[in-house]
């Protein structure tokens, strides 16, 4: 078992399995060695995210080893699980920590599930309600709306 | 209004707020920049607990919260949301706001969409796209530029020692040789170039052999890129789908030139002539060939016949119906879209089986610029 310690010292005892999907986790037991029995601590985490954190690599523990990963290959969005679909919903400022703990903790399913689902939120959305969803205020000119309006011309034919 | 031409974003730029500052705090700053009555009341909230901790995490219950993802994650993280998103998705983000634009206009991101959109499609090489109008773009490299040139059919010839080269536009000494399908089509007047450039049909007016030198010149190389470019303006083909952006990056221009250009339902004649096809009539079924000379001719069939480019852009053979164009898209057969091209009527179906030679042919030959029309 290895223990971590959240930023506001919440204590989480987990399995090595758990433990090892995260490559910063796996790294620094790797460096201290077996025996030490010292929490391993992660500032940068809450203890509530921590929490779904764990929940995720459990459910995960015995994913097989992923693919090689082909760059030019579309990386569809469709393809979440339906148990991966469940756990990301979740309001923003949760979804928004959640992919930047998975970022420091080096799980690379975690992070792409976080950018598939923000990506998600996105597609087939007009301007409008792209700024609506994430409440982003337009900082273009009217001359540079015009301009971008005509890049996106294309966007309309069928 | 101008924007700068994007410039490559590798990696994208950082966020104005540093990233190391504590995050809690990042999605309130977020949060406080909105009109929202939140911000009065966690104001309130700020004002009454400034003696005790207060824990505004609390405050995170709502699902109402909103925040700019794209400008509050570190960068590398906001590029990885866009691979995710379809070519038109990214386009429309776009226009969202200044750090979206940053991310969906980067050259990287583009190049990205184009290798993913062009692997295994025939007529798209990771290559710019001849048909946008590069012009305004002062960013291509002399090996883009020549690419370009070599796929709207421009031949360049090394300078001889009769005729050196000139870098100075108009000359006629310039080592240039068109095709002259391509410059039928070309805007040349409208651009006002003086002089005449040295078209040259078939073998005709190639230069003897002894004038051409044998010492290796290099050529062209960084000092012609003024003619270069000069040249890559005249000849833009003037039969260039309508509306392809040129305010954005260079690999989104092409991108969309390749959208555009697979929904036309015409054929050029260098496309037909270079292309191997396969046939198949009836109990006929082979290979055939468009030959230039407007001959016709198949393996599985015995005799020759004449062939045509009608003005509509639909190749005839003798009397037969005119050939449909198609091409094999993800609503084709539910085969592998790869763009290749199927020809047919009620009585013959031409498949192209390669890619044919370059240079791709970009001309609408029997096209006219009046008569140009586009849906």
């Amino acid at each position: 078992m290895v223990k971590i310690t959240s930023s506001d010292n919440q204590e989480f005892t987990i399995s090595k399995e758990i433990a090892n999907q995260s490559v910063l986790i796996k790294n620094m037991l790797e460096d201290v060695g077996e025996s030490d029995d010292q929490p391993i601590p992660l500032p940068n985490v809450s203890g509530a995210i921590l929490q779904k954190v764990i929940e995720y690599a459990t459910m995960h523990k015995d994913d097989p080893p992923p693919a090689p990963e082909d760059e030019t290959k579309l990386k569809t969005s469709e393809d979440i699980e339906e148990r991966d679909k469940e756990f990301m919903q979740l309001d923003q400022g949760t979804m928004f920590e959640i992919i930047l703990a998975a970022n420091y903790l080096d799980m690379k399913n975690l992070l792409d599930l976080g950018c598939k689902t923000v990506a998600n939120m996105i597609k087939g959305k007009s301007v409008e309600e792209v700024r609506k969803l994430f409440n982003i205020v337009n900082d273009f000119t009217p001359e540079e709306e015009e301009q971008i309006r005509k890049e996106n011309e294309w966007c309309e034919d069928r | 209004m101008d924007f700068p031409h994007p410039t490559p974003v590798t990696p994208p730029p950082t966020p104005d707020v540093p990233l190391d500052a504590d995050e809690d705090i990042l999605i309130f700053q977020e949060y406080s920049n909105q009109p929202h009555s939140f911000t009065s009341q966690y104001k309130l909230l700020q004002e009454s607990s400034k003696d005790q901790q207060f824990d505004y995490d609390q405050l995170f219950f709502e699902d109402e919260i909103k925040l700019d993802f794209v400008k509050r994650l570190p960068p590398e993280i906001s590029w990885e949301l866009f691979t995710h998103l379809e070519p038109k998705d990214i386009s429309l983000c776009g226009a969202v706001s200044r750090t979206w634009r940053s991310y969906a206009r980067s050259e990287l991101l583009w190049n990205l969409v184009c290798r993913r959109a062009w692997r295994n499609r025939q007529f798209h090489p990771l290559e710019l796209h001849p048909l946008v109008n590069w012009g305004p773009y002062n960013n291509l490299s002399l090996s883009e530029i020549l690419q370009i040139l070599h796929r709207r059919g421009v031949v360049l010839r090394p300078p001889t020692v009769s005729q050196p080269a000139s870098a100075n536009w108009p000359s006629n000494t310039y080592p240039v040789s068109l095709s002259s399908w391509s410059w039928g089509n070309w805007n040349a007047n409208e651009h006002n170039v003086p002089g005449t450039l040295s078209t040259w049909d078939s073998t005709d007016n190639v230069p003897d052999e002894d004038t051409i030198t044998t010492e290796p010149i290099d050529f062209p190389t960084e000092e012609y890129l003024p003619w270069l470019k000069r040249l890559l303006s005249v000849t833009f083909p003037l039969h260039a789908p309508p509306s392809i952006p040129t305010s954005c990056g260079k690999w989104m221009a092409s991108y969309v030139a390749a959208e555009r250009d697979r929904k036309r339902t015409r054929i050029t004649r260098s496309e037909l002539s270079s292309i191997t096809w396969k046939f198949h009539s009836g109990n006929h079924s082979g290979f055939a060939e468009f030959r230039e000379n407007g001959v016709w001719t198949s393996d599985s069939w015995p005799h020759y016949e004449w062939w045509k480019l009608r003005r509509d852009g639909r190749p005839q053979i003798n009397f037969y119906s005119p050939l449909t164009v198609h091409r094999r898209d993800e609503h084709f057969d539910g085969q592998e879209p790869d763009w290749g091209f199927v020809l047919v009527n009620e009585f013959m179906t031409f498949v192209s089986v390669d890619n044919g030679s370059p240079p791709i042919s970009l001309g609408m030959d029997g096209d006219t610029p009046t008569s140009r029309n586009h849906n």
